[in-house]
């Protein structure tokens, strides 16, 4: 028994010409027995009672009666709506605009600032950033890039996160048939995705063992991105096992990459909003491993232990930075702003949430962000306010007739 | 249980099953239109009756009801539940005589 409108209504018109069967059944059984046809109907009609009464309590046990209320009392709030158009129109602008606004601002909103990267557990992943300091001035804010040579640091010793991420994006130069173009890609370090507790949707990804120096006989293990394997490969899951041709690149030379695998669907990139095609070891696009303190080209990521808390993260791998900082000759850091070069005294690390990937237009356009939201959402308050003030202002005019009805008692 | 008792007479439309009843019972059971047709449609969504429209010998189109196998079941454990019922009944109001 099914509440939808069109078995309904058919429903209903079967009630009504079953009791209208009823009615004449019981007019014939009347005349046969010698009634005249006039007093046969009434005695007839008399007999049956109330027939709106009867139908409406036989349907009640459909059941569904709730329902069809609800559908007409919706019926009747339409109808409402239709008299009084400029009212209507009013009030149907009033909320489109508002709404509209509020779901365009919140999602850049959410886009930019608060969507969480498809991982695991995204609540333990951190990111760690790199703090300047010049003599005597405020520190400058946290930079999203820092060195490689800082990963190997704390590879080595640190005690307080479960897996280390090392991230650097690029374009590498693929080289096909048609010739050489750059495919936006991600040199990761080995135990990068295993970290994130991602998955393949075919064949494996990258782990420890792949980010070793040199290039195997068969060339570097390369993972591709599921929108890049259906575009370009056309989905074939026969793709693992294939070659590819690098050509000279920025960083790298020229070299061979072979896919085992494919990333998850949801899994793009770090970088907010933006989409990594290929994902390489990092030892890939670092052939003569030159992991020093200068070049401020990579992200890091990683995941706190159960247990251990930013701050905690924090104290260890700052002093262990710090440390091995006073073993070179010279502080390798450089502050570059709009007052030009100039040298760094301190520098520190900063552990922050990385649950939501790394953007550089955060800093730029988190506050503005903020505002314009604070500001459409109190437009939503503002409208709804008056909207209110509408509805009760229409409701002065119809207070005779509301009287009349909390009279009845409806 | 007395629809489903005169339904086992074979497939009847509301105004036949009225009759029958008020027939059968002597006159004493009346039953109203207002009972009758709730209580059908009730008997119909707990599937222990089923309908069709069918044409009368007078060539007019009535709603018939039959009773299915559930509906069976129903009217025995009903009959059951009736005659203990009227067993406890009689036990209290005419206490001397026996129990068959």
């Amino acid at each position: 028994m099914s509440p939808w409108p069109w078995t309904w209504d058919r429903r209903k018109q079967d009630l009504s010409e079953e009791l209208e069967a009823h009615l004449r059944f019981a007019v014939e059984d009347r005349i046969a027995r010698g009634e005249t046809p006039e007093q046969a109907r009434a005695a007839a009609v008399r007999e049956m009672g109330n027939i709106p009464l009867v139908s409406d309590v036989a349907r009640q046990q459909w059941g569904w009666q709730s329902v069809e209320h609800f559908c007409q009392d919706i019926r009747y709030a339409i109808r409402q709506l239709c008299r009084s158009p400029g009212y209507t129109v009013v009030v149907i602008l009033t909320l489109t605009l508002v709404v509209g606004a509020n779901t365009a601002i919140f999602g850049l909103l959410y886009g930019l600032l608060l969507r969480s990267l498809p991982v695991a557990h995204p609540d333990q992943i951190v990111q760690i950033k790199l703090q300047l300091r010049e003599a005597k001035a405020p520190a400058e804010a946290p930079n999203d890039v820092l060195s490689d040579a800082i990963y190997d640091t704390l590879a080595a010793h640190q005690s307080v996160f479960s897996g280390m991420c090392l991230w650097q994006q690029q374009d590498l130069n693929l080289r096909e048939q048609q010739g050489t173009h750059p495919v936006p890609s991600a040199s990761v370090s080995g135990g990068c995705f295993e970290m994130f507790g991602l998955h393949a949707a075919v064949g494996r990804l990258l782990n420890e063992s792949d980010d070793r120096p040199g290039e195997a006989p068969y060339g570097f293990p390369i993972v591709l991105s599921y929108s890049y394997w259906q575009t370009r490969f056309g989905g074939d899951p026969g793709v693992i096992g294939r070659v590819v041709e690098f050509g000279a690149g920025f960083r790298a030379k020229a070299g061979t990459g072979v896919v085992v695998g494919v990333m998850q669907r949801e899994f793009t990139s770090l970088k907010v909003g933006t989409q990594a095609s290929i994902f390489v070891p990092s030892e890939m696009t670092d052939p003569v491993n030159q992991h020093n303190f200068q070049s401020l080209d990579h992200s890091l990521f990683a995941r706190l232990r159960d247990g251990i808390t930013m701050q905690q993260a924090d104290a260890q791998i700052d002093t262990m930075f710090n440390a091995r900082l006073k073993q070179e000759k010279q502080f390798p850091y450089f502050i570059f702003d709009e007052r030009g070069f100039r040298p760094a005294s301190e520098a520190h690390l900063v552990v922050g949430p990385g649950r939501s990937g790394y953007s550089y237009l955060r800093e730029q356009y988190a506050k503005s962000l903020y505002l314009i939201e604070g500001m459409v959402g109190l437009s939503l308050v503002v409208a709804c306010a008056y909207l209110a003030m509408l509805a009760s202002a229409r409701g002065i005019f119809r207070r005779r007739e509301l009287a009349v009805r909390i009279a009845l008692g409806f | 249980m007395l629809i489903l008792q005169a339904l086992q007479w074979g497939p009847m439309h509301g105004y036949g099953l009225a009759q029958t009843i008020r027939l059968k019972s002597s006159e004493v059971l009346q039953v109203e239109t207002g009972s009758l047709y709730p209580a059908l449609h009730r008997l119909e969504r707990q599937r222990w009756v089923k309908s069709e429209w069918r044409v009368t010998e007078s060539k007019q189109r009535a709603k018939f009801y039959t009773i299915t196998a559930k509906g069976k079941e129903q009217l025995s454990s009903d009959h059951e539940r009736w005659q203990k019922m009227v067993q406890a009944i009689a036990s209290i109001m005419e206490p001397g005589k026996e129990q068959s």
